[in-house]
């Protein structure tokens, strides 16, 4: 379970995200969405998902790292 | 030791590797701390990413989904080009129309005179004349090559090139999709 803070601090992290990330994070990762349902919903390449995914979460590590 | 890059281990917490790159990803971990140390810290963000609840607001797709079905914006050099490629198309038009009357024009009067007016427009910067281009063009030693002069297959060509235009910018521009900006 994660603490108030953790949960809030990523909470903040994904909402500072440009919105194109903050999409694919979420449907990865809080809607358990597939690579291919992702694709299909935001109607981009299968590649752009996985390149987008990586840079948003390497987002989200250099801003959780920025907060500690 | 080369180090696996956080794209791979990413990949390799995805499942979304082949198997043997898997196994190999694997056997590297087994052996590599600092590897092991960056998958761990992924790990750490995988699981709290999941932990989050499941209700977030919810995300407004329809500005990510229109920006990249709308066509591609076109800028001024498009158009430019595209103005060029028309002009040809006119020139074309009034070169190859077997008659001109019924517009008050003599095809062969206009003709005759379309390398004076061409000329006009000869740049200050060289002293060779749009006319004589086209008088050298006209008089080719193989000059009717399948019955079109030189100039002719120019201006056909930039019909062709309004044709590739006109078909890249309208049915293959709605396929294609433009890239994400970086910007927020």
């Amino acid at each position: 379970m994660l603490d108030d803070e953790r949960r809030a601090a990523i909470q903040a992290a994904i909402a500072a995200l440009p919105a194109h990330y903050r999409a694919v994070i979420e449907l990865r990762h809080i809607q358990d969405c597939s690579y291919e349902t992702i694709a299909e919903t935001l109607h981009m390449p299968l590649s752009d998902v996985k390149s987008h995914l990586f840079r948003a979460r390497r987002l989200l590590r250099q801003y959780l790292e920025d907060e500690q | 030791m080369t180090h696996l890059s956080s794209e791979r281990l990413e990949r390799y917490l995805d499942a979304d590797l082949p198997p043997q790159e898997h196994e190999m990803i694997a056997a590297h971990l087994s052996g590599c701390a600092a590897c092991r140390s960056e998958l761990a810290a992924l790990k750490v963000l995988f699981a709290d990413l999941a932990a989050l609840p499941d209700d977030p607001p919810p995300i407004d797709l329809q500005p990510l989904v229109l920006a990249r079905l709308a066509p591609p914006a076109w800028d001024a050099r498009a158009w430019g080009v595209l103005l060029v490629q028309a002009l040809l198309c006119l020139l074309i038009f009034f070169n190859l129309a077997p008659s001109l009357d019924g517009f008050g024009v003599d095809r062969s009067v206009f003709l005759a005179d379309l390398p004076r007016m061409v000329a006009h427009i000869q740049p200050a910067w060289t002293n060779l004349s749009w006319e004589d281009v086209i008088t050298v063009l006209h008089t080719w030693p193989w000059r009717p090559v399948f019955g079109f002069s030189v100039v002719e297959w120019g201006f056909l060509l930039g019909a062709a090139g309004v044709g590739w235009l006109l078909v890249h910018a309208y049915v293959l521009g709605g396929l294609r999709k433009p890239p994400l900006s970086e910007s927020r």
